[in-house]
């Protein structure tokens, strides 16, 4: 069984060495499946960083189903996935740019949600993408409501922890309502309490290349976070 | 921004429709953002349904 | 085989249709590809180009797609359209780093201080998206054309009322500052202040006097209609106004078509009691004398000549003058030249390099037709098939409905230009080529592809003017070079190529 070593690693990843079972592998990202089938990752690249993530300088040679040890002996913390209650400082100048990313629901693609918005834990498992859009709706507005410090509420909650979708996506939910968060999406709360433009549309536009229609997706389910709670 | 702003310090614009004006503006760095523009006729159908959403219990 | 298919209720701007179009006609087997809203004009054109149109079901908010190639490929090719429609292929499937604001509320909040709206939407659309820009506090340029009298009426009021300014409809130029909206030159920044109800006539007088080392601080649009009395020149004297008090500026200037009479008296007393010299350019109108604080032109470049003649102080009339003489000596070269055929051809994508064109070639030829004739009765019944001597405006909204400008997509006119090179009773085709920010980064190497593949034993004779400066992106000096090097004579002005082609048409015609 080899070992490896990543340099630099998420505040919530283990601090002990884990063995693990290979769950999926992308050219940018391994999967692996751990205790209480959790969700690990090793990433190559920062932006990428989510929780339980570490980083790695090249992606070893994996298979799916093998199993590997991951030391943290040699690695730093390099990202923090929990949200920082904020919201209440998102500056107000732009409300009208987080308002209208809800917008991304008219694409022909993720219009399928627009029916669910009264309930959206039946958006779980709803939509095209290897991550639902369904899901990525629904991260995003658990998100917000984290983020703002709301209670989400019982029935949605227990809705979401019916195993009603993909395991890659069931994990992104449950971190969600556990308070983590992906550090594009962190980056994008950080840049809304702050006064740069630039700063802004780069948090967002690094949000849409997220996936193919991931991005869209998360953005109008914060965006439907936000104004649900202002 | 009256028209007298404008011509005093100006143009600062927004452009909606075309984006190679857009680019050419912002190759000779005025300051310009774009609005990447759909038809309103969609808008219509969306705010419909994000009325409902307000009356949505899930908070 | 052509074959068409409807793409229902679905919006793609110009430049995507226009780029798709491009990337299939580079597929082999496809002889032709168009994509275009389905607009009354845009059915016309294909049915010209041999499409099966009568009966299509299809509204103005419809796609359509047209293709020539086998039978037996038309059904991949139109899935592969559609896949560069959702993807495009230039785009590399990346999306932008950068988020782009999707309303105006969202780009105000990241520009709070802007001034200016840049609109070119579809006409339809166009009209309320000024009055936001407008109820915003933001001036506006509207490139758009297509919008209702009636609208701009309203908006313009709005914006007088407001202390805002409404540039257009159908502007397609603007100047603030030096730096230009839309179509525009790389001009120096000087002392003069433009007020223009047409887009390539403030292009012309700038590269013009840009030429004769003169700079333009602003150059304000109206649009056309402004100057017509249901308008009644709001936008103009509003324009005039600012540039008379502004103290960098010294020379203001008003060009356009020729206002009508009660317009042209209040443009006229406006000009004389603001305090500066001024200079008129009504195109086409009789000469008028002079008086000591107003020039009266009927040129884009004499206008330009005038103006230098004030800043410089010299005297315009000499100024004037010169230039004639230097017009006399074109057009004596103009009636030596040799050609075969009869006829003379204007093809423009400049609305008013066109109407400057036909103007100057009335002063020499007896009839002329065109799809916007000056003279009454002369209008063609079908734009597409001109006769005689003709001169076709390819920026009239006839063809750019749902279909983008020809200075920024040339292929049409090239088209055009072809097809009526190889008619063998015509003698000259006299055509424009607009450099600058927003045209096409290569138009003269497009013109000269159709000149090069002409299967007419001998060709007509090729006048061009190239209106640009050697800072634009496309390169003046360029793309003069290209056209010299296809046997086309240019000239340095539109006047000039003007007068030299209809010079040279003058005694063939009835042959």
């Amino acid at each position: 069984m080899i070992t490896l070593y990543p340099f630099e690693r998420s505040s919530d990843w283990p601090k002990t060495m884990i063995v693990m079972k290979v769950h999926s592998v992308y050219s940018k990202a391994i999967n692996f499946e751990g205790e209480n089938n959790r969700r690990y990752s090793l990433i190559t690249g920062e932006p990428d960083y989510l929780p339980r993530a570490a980083l790695i300088e090249a992606l070893p040679f994996l298979k799916a189903g093998e199993t590997v040890k991951i030391s943290p002996e040699l690695s730093s913390v390099g990202f923090d996935p929990s949200i920082d209650p904020g919201s209440e400082s998102v500056n107000p100048l732009w409300q009208p740019l987080w308002r209208e990313w809800k917008r991304f629901l008219l694409d022909d693609r993720l219009d399928c949600l627009l029916d669910h918005l009264e309930n959206p834990e039946e958006m779980l498992g709803l939509g095209p993408g290897t991550t639902p859009a369904g899901d990525d709706f629904i991260t995003g507005l658990v998100t917000a409501f984290r983020w703002s410090g709301v209670e989400v509420n019982e029935r949605l909650v227990k809705a979401l922890e019916k195993n009603g979708t993909t395991w890659f996506s069931a994990q992104m939910i449950r971190d969600a309502l556990n308070g983590y968060i992906w550090k594009r999406g962190k980056k994008l709360c950080q840049a809304l309490t702050g006064s740069s433009a630039s700063e802004l549309l780069s948090a967002a536009g690094r949000i849409l290349q997220w996936g193919h229609l991931s991005g869209r997706a998360w953005l109008a389910g914060f965006s439907t976070g936000l104004e649900g709670i202002s | 921004m009256s028209m007298k702003k404008l011509l005093k310090d100006g143009p600062k614009v927004i452009n909606m429709g075309m984006e190679q004006f857009y680019i050419d503006l912002k190759a000779r760095e005025v300051p310009a953002v774009r609005v990447d523009w759909k038809p309103p006729l969609a808008d219509r159908e969306l705010l419909g349904k994000l009325k409902k959403l307000r009356g949505g219990n899930f908070v | 085989m052509k074959r068409l298919e409807v793409v229902k209720g679905e919006y793609y701007d110009s430049v995507t249709l226009m780029l798709v179009a491009k990337e299939l006609k580079k597929i082999e087997g496809v002889a032709e590809a168009t994509l275009n809203m389905a607009t009354e004009a845009n059915l016309h054109i294909m049915k010209t180009a041999g499409f099966e149109v009568d009966g299509v079901n299809a509204s103005p908010d419809d796609l359509i797609i047209g293709i020539d190639c086998p039978g037996e490929l038309f059904d991949g090719l139109m899935e592969t359209a559609r896949s560069y429609l959702s993807s495009p292929p230039w785009k590399g499937g990346e999306e932008p780093s950068e988020y782009t604001p999707r309303t105006l509320e969202g780009a105000l909040s990241v520009l709070p201080e802007a001034d200016i709206a840049l609109i070119s939407l579809p006409g339809r659309y166009a009209a309320a998206e000024a009055m936001k820009a407008l109820e915003r506090g933001l001036n506006v340029m509207l490139y758009s054309d297509n919008v209702s009298l009636e609208e701009e009426i309203e908006l313009k009021r709005y914006a007088s009322r407001n202390g805002l300014i409404v540039m257009g409809p159908d502007c397609g130029t603007v100047v603030i500052n030096g730096e230009g909206l839309g179509f525009s030159n790389a001009c120096p920044v000087g002392p003069v202040g433009i007020v223009s109800a047409s887009g390539t006539g403030l292009q012309e007088v700038m590269v013009q006097l840009a030429r004769r080392g003169a700079g333009v601080k602003h150059g304000l649009g109206t649009g056309g209609r402004d100057v017509k009395s249901a308008v009644g020149g709001i936008s103009s004297l509003i324009a005039i106004e600012a540039l008379a008090n502004d103290p960098e500026i010294s020379v203001v200037v008003v060009i356009g078509k020729p206002p009508s009479t009660e317009v042209r008296e209040k443009l006229v007393q406006t000009l004389r009691s603001c305090g500066k010299q001024s200079v008129t350019c009504f195109m086409g109108e009789s000469p008028r004398k002079d008086e000591p604080q107003l020039k009266y032109t009927t040129g884009l470049e004499e206008c330009a000549t005038v103006v230098v003649a004030l800043l410089d102080g010299k005297d315009a009339g000499k100024a004037r003058e010169d230039l004639m003489n230097e017009y006399l000596k074109i057009e004596a070269l103009g009636r030596k030249s040799e050609t075969s055929g009869r006829f003379l051809r204007g093809l423009f994508t400049g609305g008013t390099l066109c109407y400057e064109a036909e103007s100057i070639a009335r002063r020499y030829l007896e009839s002329i037709y065109g799809n916007n004739p000056l003279k009454i009765g002369m209008k063609l019944p079908d734009s597409l098939k001109p006769i005689q001597n003709s001169f076709i405006d390819y920026g009239e909204d006839e063809f750019t409905q749902g279909k983008l400008h020809p200075m920024i997509d040339p292929s049409f006119r090239t088209g055009q230009l072809k097809m009526q090179s190889e008619d063998p009773s015509v003698a000259v085709v006299l055509f424009d080529v607009v450099l600058g920010y927003g045209s096409a980064p290569d138009p003269s190497s497009e013109v000269v592809g159709a000149i090069k593949g002409l299967e007419r034993k001998r060709g007509p004779l090729y006048v061009a003017y190239v209106c640009g400066t050697s800072g634009d992106p496309q390169c003046l000096e360029r793309q003069i070079a290209i056209l010299k090097e296809a046997g086309v004579r240019v000239f340095e002005s539109n006047a000039r190529a003007s007068i030299f082609a209809a010079a040279a048409t003058v005694g063939r015609e009835r042959r």
